[in-house]
């Protein structure tokens, strides 16, 4: 009697373990990022066909389509093509800077410094003496001696200029101004004719300086981390001279040195590297999410659907790419080793370099 | 408006006097004969105002008081995501009263990551060309005096030395309201009205201040012990705010005064000073008609 009780007993758990798992088999799974390599290339194999090619020309004449990124690799700087080409590659003694729409190289003591269009094989030279930083179509110069930064035009004209009493240790550059964080604490924000629209010192720290800094792109918030005991970052709202903080949070651990600050493509998120991991801000929400990170954030970029964003991370000589979901969930992440490295996307195409050799992942969700 | 700005350089003057009494810095590395410095506080450097004191020689580098790690810079020279930093690799150590010392165009940095505080005497780095330079390049040295928001000369706040540079006069010119220049030597002829004085910068000497005077009545001092910001632009505090461009209006020049010489004979006096108070000087005695 009592074996018979039991095979029912069991008999009706398989059944409806059976059932259930008929039920749960015919849900979809839930879908996995793929990273699809398509190629890889060789950039030093790139450089010596392209100076074959232009042999008789000057090489800094070459002018490249819209669709071509602009990458820096070691002490090669250039553009490429979604299908691997690489319509200029240029190699640089000491520094670089490049943008989609222009590039420059520049030595320690530049002065006089020819900034190219990578678009008309065009060039205007900034008579100034200083280090060119290049931002989207923005060409600036930071001055000798680390407290002065200028904005010219494509023609190199100086548009105005920003002097500080202290060095400059952040800085950012959107289509709404300009941000510049200094070693004493005070953060700046200029308009794109160089007039100051406010100046602030967060505070809140035993000792004040801005470590980095990002604006958002539409020109609503202006992203900081800064002071030291403690440190902490803060979002800003702009609003002219009456621009207050909106949302702060002390950070358990300190970074002495310049930090990467990021607004996403809409300014409603902002990721922030502190020591340990990479913070993501919700500026609607005024919530955080932290993300434990290895070294520092060097890079980070969004496919254009919105849908995944792409850390770049370094730590010594291990550089690591986190893919996030919803901007603070973390999907997965790969790692590798180089002396030099960068990250770029494109559509939904990831771009990695890696040392000499730059590969191109199609990202794919299934 | 003068009045304000000679009431702020009062309170700054005052502060160093009292700082300088209380609070010396050490050389943030040894002095090299027989030239210390290539380039000097306020001198015309590229197409700004030198913030630094900038010393010869690759040698260690030194605190030069205890302070805090503040922040270090250019670690990521190379990398799109940061600014390019004129500074180059540098540190910046804040220290009490409201100082900062910065120590910049490091060849590397050697400071101990698990300390937040640093002595006076310890080692930072060496001294190298990784920063914005012209020449052999070596440590750029800045103080920041964040309290009263000015850059000071970094010489005001160091032990002194026995000859901190070969401080030459130059040549002295005269420009008109029309902007034409002429040389001043003696015995010259010149018609009445107001006139600016510079001096020849060729030899790039900084002189510590400047002062002239018209007939034996001071004119103008210009003491180049600190820079302010006013408007977005660092000047140096006279008579009157003096910007780069008024410092500095061409590569060859350096201001001296403004002057309104009447009709009659008059003796012009230049004098420039170095940090010790070495006087070189010139008299020049104008038939002005």
């Amino acid at each position: 009697m009592k074996i018979k009780e039991n095979v029912l007993l069991f008999g009706f758990a398989g059944l409806v373990f059976f059932i259930a798992y008929l039920l749960f088999a015919g849900l979809p799974l839930e879908e996995e990022i793929q990273f699809i390599p398509k190629w890889t290339i060789d950039i030093q194999d790139k450089y010596v066909s392209f100076i074959h090619e232009k042999e008789k020309e000057d090489l800094t004449s070459s002018s490249v389509s819209d669709a071509a990124l602009p990458f820096k690799l070691a002490q090669y700087l250039g553009y490429i093509t979604p299908s691997g080409d690489v319509p200029f590659i240029f190699t640089f003694p000491e520094r670089a800077s490049i943008s989609e729409s222009f590039w420059t190289s520049y030595t320690s003591s530049a002065s006089g410094t020819p900034v190219y269009s990578a678009s008309s094989a065009s060039s205007f030279t900034i008579e100034d003496s200083g280090f060119p930083h290049i931002v989207d179509n923005t060409v600036y110069l930071f001055y000798p001696g680390g407290n002065s930064f200028g904005r010219y035009s494509t023609e190199g004209k100086k548009l105005w200029s920003a002097d500080h009493w202290s060095p400059i240790t952040s800085f950012a550059s959107s289509s709404a101004g300009t941000a510049c964080g200094y070693a004493d604490g005070d953060l700046r924000f200029f308009n794109t004719n160089g007039e100051l629209v406010f100046s602030m010192y967060p505070g809140g720290s035993s000792f004040e300086v801005i470590l980095g800094v990002d604006i958002s792109s539409d020109g609503s918030y202006i992203a900081a981390v800064c002071g030291l005991e403690k440190q902490r970052f803060v979002l800003i709202q702009i609003n002219g001279k009456n621009s207050k903080i909106v949302y702060h949070a002390y950070l358990d651990s300190q970074k002495r040195e310049q930090t990467y600050v990021h607004f996403n493509k809409a300014g409603n998120r902002v990721f922030f590297n502190y020591d340990g991991g990479l913070g993501v801000v919700d500026c609607g929400q005024n919530t955080m999410k932290k993300i434990p990170v290895k070294g520092s954030v060097c890079s980070i970029s969004e496919l254009e659907s919105g849908t995944l964003s792409f850390v770049l991370c370094q730590d010594k000589q291990t550089w690591t790419v986190l893919a996030l979901e919803s901007f603070s969930n973390l999907m997965g992440s790969f790692s590798f080793t180089a002396d030099n490295a960068f990250m770029s996307v494109s559509g939904n195409d990831l771009f990695i370099g890696k040392d000499s050799k730059i590969s191109k992942m199609e990202i794919v969700k299934k | 408006m003068s009045k304000v700005y000679k009431l702020k350089r009062l309170v700054i003057v005052l502060y160093l006097c009292s700082a300088v009494s209380l609070f010396a810095f050490e050389w943030p590395q040894e002095l090299m004969a027989p030239r210390p410095f290539s380039s000097h506080f306020a001198q015309k450097r590229g197409n700004t105002f030198s913030p630094s004191l900038t010393f010869t020689g690759s040698v260690p580098v030194i605190a030069s008081d205890s302070g805090h790690i503040l922040v270090k810079i250019g670690q990521n020279s190379n990398s799109c995501a940061f600014f390019p930093s004129t500074l180059g690799n540098a540190v910046i150590l804040a220290h009490k009263d409201s100082l900062l010392t910065v120590y910049a165009s490091l060849e590397s940095l050697n400071l101990p990551s698990d300390k937040e505080e640093i002595s006076s005497g310890s080692e930072i780095g060496m001294s190298g060309t990784s920063g914005w330079h012209t020449g052999a390049g070596c440590l750029e040295f800045q103080v920041v005096d964040t309290k009263n928001k000015a850059l000071i000369n970094p010489l005001v706040l160091m032990p002194s030395v026995s000859e901190p540079y070969d401080l030459q006069l130059g040549k002295v010119f005269l420009t008109d309201k029309k902007g034409s220049t002429t040389e001043l030597v003696s015995r010259k002829s010149i018609e009445s009205g107001s006139y600016t004085l510079y001096r020849n910068d060729a030899a790039g000497v900084m002189p510590y201040k400047t002062t002239v005077t018209v007939n034996g009545a001071l004119v103008q001092t210009v003491t180049y012990d600190a820079l302010y910001l006013h408007e977005q632009h660092l000047y140096i505090s006279s008579k009157k705010v003096l910007p780069y461009t008024s410092i500095y209006p061409d590569n060859s020049k350096q201001f001296l005064a403004e002057i309104h010489i009447n009709t009659g004979r008059t003796v012009i006096m230049v004098q420039v000073f170095d940090i010790l108070g070495n006087v070189k000087q010139a008299s020049y005695t104008l038939e002005v008609m």
